[in-house]
């Protein structure tokens, strides 16, 4: 089930139940509602309505909560590669 | 719980392949290049070497992932530095001028080669294409631009050819150009045209007439911009360049600005492009892959102590290794379709995408040529100043730093693909947090693209 859109992108749909979130503004679909108000304000943002600017900001603060989780798993992991790599370094060149 | 499944997978493979390396490598230590001339041998082992490439490309993700404000991406794209031209009138004066010099060149190495003595290092055709065109030509290509159109003598050639104008064949698309150039790749490997002139010309000659007959059939314009595999691999690299131009001024911007104005309104790509992207990929990797010791000794040597010719070798690697490349990136992108809950199709998702992958190449294609280029260059102006009698060429080993440049330039280009990457993920898909989830399956194959070449680079050559 394969969609060919205007800005050039096809979409396809998995399977005729497949919930499809349609972007009033454009072509694209999405499989969340959350995806769609995403979408919808950062693509649209002088078209979005009001209601979805606000679900927007509500759907944002859980996202940015997640992001930062995100961003501190990549700060440990930076931590931690930047540590392993000397140690490694340091066996190997002492050894 | 995809995304960790995914990690699982992942973490797993990764120790494995390091693993791989390391029980390969005990021996060996790094160079710093990978051409006969410059290899110095530095302390850290090989498999070391290799894994901090493939790290700092993890870690350039990283750093990459903590930048996910869409206006901030915009804003680092958009950053440029701008010139006014006070000649702009005068090059559009001259760009007649250079076809025509253009054209005459051609004549000129099809005529040495004939003619000229027929030792490489002597004979100004073998000089002229592989160190001035394919090796300094493609880089002032991918990082000035593209001049192609302006300069390809066989194009002007056609313009003045009477043309049927045949309409092309839609379904063909980059075929023609792809299998072209693995063509030229092939030839190049697999005959002797890198060393014999007469044989180089002969070649030319072949080229200069199929191209003559594509753009009698089907016009020029239609043959240069759709099946020609030289103007196509010329601009595509141009895309990637750090230069533009308009009328009056000149932009210095980063390497993925172009490609971000184009995926800005996200207009679909050329059918097939993906197929010669990794095509331009795959023949800058094989070309440095076959100079190492490693492929001559373990798989040249032993298939052709079975009687197999070199020519049908290199046939069934090249044809075998694109179509791996191109497995492993429709692997990659069809995962992240999975994980990226999108309703993208993978079609486009491998389109969009492919783009990102071209300054890996350039980057790899600087890394190789470069000392080749400085090599060869005292050579190519002995030639030009005594054509029919050049002095005795010897080569001078180049300095250490040369070798060290080689190095950074594949990771240069692995982290501007990164850099695309990520910003193509932004384009594509809505939020924060999905953006920068779709690209695991990307970086991951960047970074073990990475520490293969890497491992090409410092590679004894033979």
């Amino acid at each position: 089930m394969g969609q060919q859109s205007t800005s050039g992108l096809e979409f396809s749909v998995p399977s005729p139940t497949s919930i499809v979130e349609q972007c009033p503004f454009c072509e694209f679909i999405f499989p969340t509602p959350e995806n769609l108000i995403f979408h919808m304000v950062e693509s649209h943002p002088d078209q979005c309505p009001v209601d979805t600017t606000k679900e927007y900001e509500k759907i944002s603060i859980i996202e940015s909560d997640k992001l930062f989780i995100y961003h501190l798993k990549i700060t440990s992991l930076l931590m931690l590669i930047f540590m392993g790599l000397a140690y490694v370094y340091a066996f190997v060149l002492v050894v | 719980m995809k995304g960790n499944f995914l990690l699982k997978r992942t973490s797993k493979l990764f120790f494995s392949i390091i693993l791989g390396v390391c029980s390969l490598s005990t021996s060996a230590i790094a160079h710093a290049g990978g051409l006969p001339l410059t290899n110095e041998p530095v302390i850290i082992p090989i498999w070391l070497f290799v894994l901090t490439g493939g790290v700092i490309i993890g870690i350039s993700f990283l750093f990459v992932s903590l930048v996910t404000q869409r206006q901030l991406i915009d804003k680092i794209n958009g950053y440029h530095l701008s010139f006014n031209l006070p000649f702009s009138r005068l090059t559009r004066l001259n760009t007649p001028i250079l076809t025509l010099v253009s054209v005459l060149l051609l004549f000129y190495i099809l005529l040495l080669g004939f003619i000229g003595p027929q030792n490489p290092t002597s004979n100004f055709a073998i000089l002229f294409v592989w160190v001035i065109w394919w090796a300094g030509y493609t880089m002032t290509v991918y990082l000035f631009g593209n001049t192609w159109e302006q300069l390809n003598p066989w194009k002007f050639i056609s313009t003045i050819l009477p043309t049927l104008n045949r309409p092309y064949p839609s379904k063909l698309g980059s075929w023609p150009a792809s299998v072209g150039l693995l063509f030229f790749i092939l030839i190049e490997v697999g005959s002797g045209i890198t060393y014999s002139p007469y044989l180089l010309s002969c070649v030319l000659l072949f080229y200069t007439i199929l191209t003559l007959l594509g753009s009698f059939i089907y016009g020029s314009d239609n043959w240069f911009t759709n099946a020609d595999p030289i103007s196509k691999f010329f601009k595509y690299y141009g895309v990637v360049s750090l230069l533009s131009y308009d009328d009056n001024s000149i932009r210095i911007h980063l390497p993925g600005a172009k490609i971000m104005e184009k995926t800005a309104d996200i207009k679909p790509f050329e059918g097939h492009q993906v197929l010669f992207i990794i095509t331009i990929l795959f023949i800058t990797t094989y070309d440095g892959l076959i100079s190492t010791q490693f492929w001559n000794s373990k798989i040249i040597l032993p298939l052709l102590s079975f009687g197999i010719p070199i020519l049908i070798i290199h046939f069934i690697s090249l044809i075998f290794g694109h179509g791996l490349f191109y497995a492993i990136y429709h692997y990659a992108i069809s995962i992240t379709h999975k994980i990226s809950s999108t309703y993208i199709s993978i079609r486009s998702l491998n389109m969009q995408f492919a783009v990102s992958l071209l300054p890996i190449a350039a980057g790899y294609h600087l890394a190789h040529f470069t000392g080749y280029l400085l090599t060869f260059f005292p050579a190519f102006v002995s030639t030009l100043l005594h054509p029919l009698q050049p002095p005795m060429f010897y080569p001078n080993p180049l300095p250490l730093w040369i070798s060290i440049f080689t190095l950074i330039f594949i990771l240069l280009g692995h982290i501007c693909s990164v850099w695309i990457s990520h910003c193509i993920s932004f384009k594509l898909f809505s939020g924060r947090l999905q953006p920068l989830r779709s690209q695991y399956p990307l970086i991951f194959v960047m970074i073990l693209y990475t520490m293969f070449s890497l491992w090409i680079v410092t590679s004894p050559s033979v």
